[in-house]
């Protein structure tokens, strides 16, 4: 009975013994699938026990270690703050974390860290586990310069630095941004979101280009736009949008590098001011350049012809003995001398019109180049002798508006010469355009197929000068055909007859 | 030579008619003088006549400034149809302009053409003729 209750207890215990050693193995084959080192640490600070899966991290024969004191494993300053933490643990029972670079020369680039365990039931030791940071800590290190970087690159950046979330929420600035919105308080600007900060009339642009950006329409985006700074002051900016994604793909922030365009714009606006004047004046002097032209053609052929001519006469006159002949050759000798003298006067009135034209400016509104003609025919408008009717679809003309009157004036005063009593001269004054012309159009209601004849030869095309033509009409055609333009004139059947003026939208 | 056939193109009727005195002036052998009043009468009578020598004119003076064909046009014309032998025919720009352009358009133009210059007086024109005449080249 004895023995066989001692065999029981035996063969208990043995069952007891292979459970542990089955347990040990278990914990062994769970140690050793861990990357740490475990160690089992005395409140003195002595290791007791240690597994790891790699023993040459141990960097001694874990022999060696067991029941081997920090303080003569380590240097001082080290197994002291180790076992500073190893006292705390066990008198707070709680672990703590220390990250630390190694302590030996040959290892001095690995980091590791350590963290203490309490063992539930034991308050003379607990566990410490120490895990090999290096990769990480590098990273982190790495992390942390890129950070640093930015940190600097946004807010030491000579241009105005703005970041923010996927709503468009401020989430942070830097200072040149504070300075070119003029705000002293961060959080002035940190309450607000972007549309409060554009002016609503950009608020649509500005928008699409966060969504062309946001969907990936555009890396980034760049965009004018009219900024409230501090105290609804309104400042030109030039906003470059770009964002930070995640590793999906979708936006967490956007980016946006802002420069104050004030200076720009105003420099901008005083050119542009600049530039239109010099273009005012290119087109003056264009115009003037022409009328000299004119004048010059006028003066070396038209005013030559007739003082030619006086001269052969007088030369003939000189050498004829017949009376007759005499007679006939003196009243020629009249003839060249009115021609002449009627150019010439013809010439200083359209010389003084000319120079006294203040009206030379690029722009002409129609409308107003009009109301001048029916002024100048208001007798016969009162009388009923004409009607004007205006279809102005184009309203401004590229053409100096002197000369269109000149035009206008002679095609009216054309078409007054045919009324017969009971018939009103009609007039349809019109103004349209195609691609490339403004077209310049009036039709009359003339049944006689010769009203606009003569205004056919004198400005259908480039025929020169005949003495009888008014002269402004002459270099009014001849600007038309300067810039480019051309004049139609032809009959439509049982209406009248039309002209058409044809001046191209750029010179 | 019995006879010299001459034509003139100009609109200008007074010109016209003291160039006709001057022509009648002339001492040595009769004229036969033709007149046009622009370009394209002329034209037409130098085409009717493409094929007749005897009919074409010799010596052509043709002022500038003219309705429906100037007479650049016009040379412009007779080169192009060939409507002149220009090795027998002398040709003259007869005009009152005195501009640079007008001259320097008569120099660059195919062929260069001589050039006179509104007056004309007996001695110019009848040295051209007599230039012809002898066949001697005094203008270009």
């Amino acid at each position: 009975m004895g023995f066989s209750f001692r065999t029981m207890k035996t063969h208990q215990m043995f069952d007891e013994i292979n459970e542990l050693k089955e347990r040990i193995k278990d914990f062994n084959s769970l140690v050793s699938s861990i990357d740490d080192i475990i160690f089992e640490v005395s409140d003195q600070g002595v290791i007791l026990n240690c597994w790891t899966a790699n023993p040459e991290q141990l960097f001694y024969d874990k022999n060696f270690l067991i029941n081997k004191s920090v303080k003569e494993l380590f240097p001082t300053e080290f197994s002291n703050t180790i076992m500073y933490i190893i006292e705390k643990s066990i008198r707070k029972r709680t672990g703590y974390v220390l990250k630390y670079k190694s302590p030996f020369d040959e290892d001095h680039d690995h980091w590791y860290k350590l963290k203490t365990k309490i063992i539930s039931n034991k308050f003379d030791r607990l566990t410490v586990v120490i895990t090999n940071i290096t990769r990480e800590q590098k990273l982190l290190s790495k992390i942390q310069i890129k950070e640093e970087k930015f940190n600097r690159a946004f807010q030491n950046s000579s241009i105005g630095m703005l970041l923010l979330s996927k709503s468009l929420k401020v989430i942070e600035y830097s200072m040149e941004l504070q300075h070119i919105l003029g705000y002293n308080e961060p959080e002035e600007m940190l309450k607000k979101e972007v549309p409060e900060f554009i002016l609503e009339s950009h608020h649509e642009n500005v928008q699409v280009a966060f969504d062309e950006v946001k969907h990936g329409i555009r890396e980034k985006a760049m965009i004018e736009a009219e900024c409230y700074a501090r105290g609804n002051k309104v400042i030109w900016c030039l906003i470059n949008i770009s964002s930070v994604r995640d590793k999906h793909g979708k936006v967490v922030y956007f980016l946006c590098q802002i420069q104050d365009l004030s200076l720009f714009k105003s420099n901008e606006t005083k050119l542009n001011h600049q530039n239109e004047l010099l273009e005012k004046i290119n087109y003056e002097l264009k115009v003037k350049i022409n009328q000299l032209e004119t004048f010059n053609q006028i003066l070396a052929h038209n005013l030559r012809t007739p003082i030619s001519n006086i001269e052969m006469i007088i030369n003939q006159l000189e050498i004829e003995t017949s009376h007759e002949q005499q007679k006939n050759l003196i009243e020629l000798l009249r003839i060249s001398n009115k021609k002449f003298l009627n150019l010439f006067d013809n010439l200083i009135e359209t010389i003084d019109v000319q120079n006294s034209n203040k009206n030379l400016s690029q722009t002409t509104q129609i409308e107003e180049v009009f109301n001048k003609v029916k002024l100048f025919f208001t007798e016969e408008i009162s009388t009923n002798k004409l009607q004007i009717i205006e279809d102005f679809k184009t309203k401004v003309i590229s053409f100096p508006g002197d000369y269109i009157f000149s035009i206008f004036k002679y095609l009216i005063s054309s078409s007054l010469k045919t009324y017969v009593p009971g018939k009103v001269i009609e007039i349809i004054a019109s103004t349209n355009e195609n691609e490339n012309d403004i077209l310049i159009s009036m039709e009359n209601n003339c049944s006689s197929q010769h009203c606009f004849e003569i205004a056919s030869e004198v400005l259908n095309s480039n025929e020169p000068m005949d003495e009888n033509i008014q002269m402004e009409l002459h270099i009014a055609k001849q600007q038309i055909y300067f810039f480019g333009g051309n004049i139609k004139i032809f009959r439509i059947a049982d209406v009248g007859n039309k002209i058409i003026i044809s001046l191209p939208k750029s010179f | 030579m019995n006879k010299l056939r001459i034509t003139l193109v100009d609109d200008d009727s007074i010109f016209c008619f003291l160039f006709k005195k001057l022509i009648e002036q002339y001492p040595n052998f009769s004229i036969d003088l033709e007149i046009f009043p622009d370009g394209y009468s002329a034209a037409e009578s130098l085409r009717n006549n493409k094929n007749i020598p005897q009919n074409q004119p010799q010596l052509l003076f043709i002022d500038i400034n003219m309705p429906l064909m100037n007479g650049w046009e016009l040379l412009e014309t007779i080169y192009n149809e060939e409507l002149l032998n220009n090795e027998q025919v002398k040709m003259y720009i007869i005009s009152s302009s005195i501009s640079k352009a007008d001259l320097d358009h008569s120099k660059i133009g195919i062929p260069p053409i001589s050039y006179l210059t509104k007056p004309i007086t007996f001695g110019t024109l009848f040295r051209e003729i007599e230039a012809y005449n002898s066949n001697l080249p005094t203008l270009n």
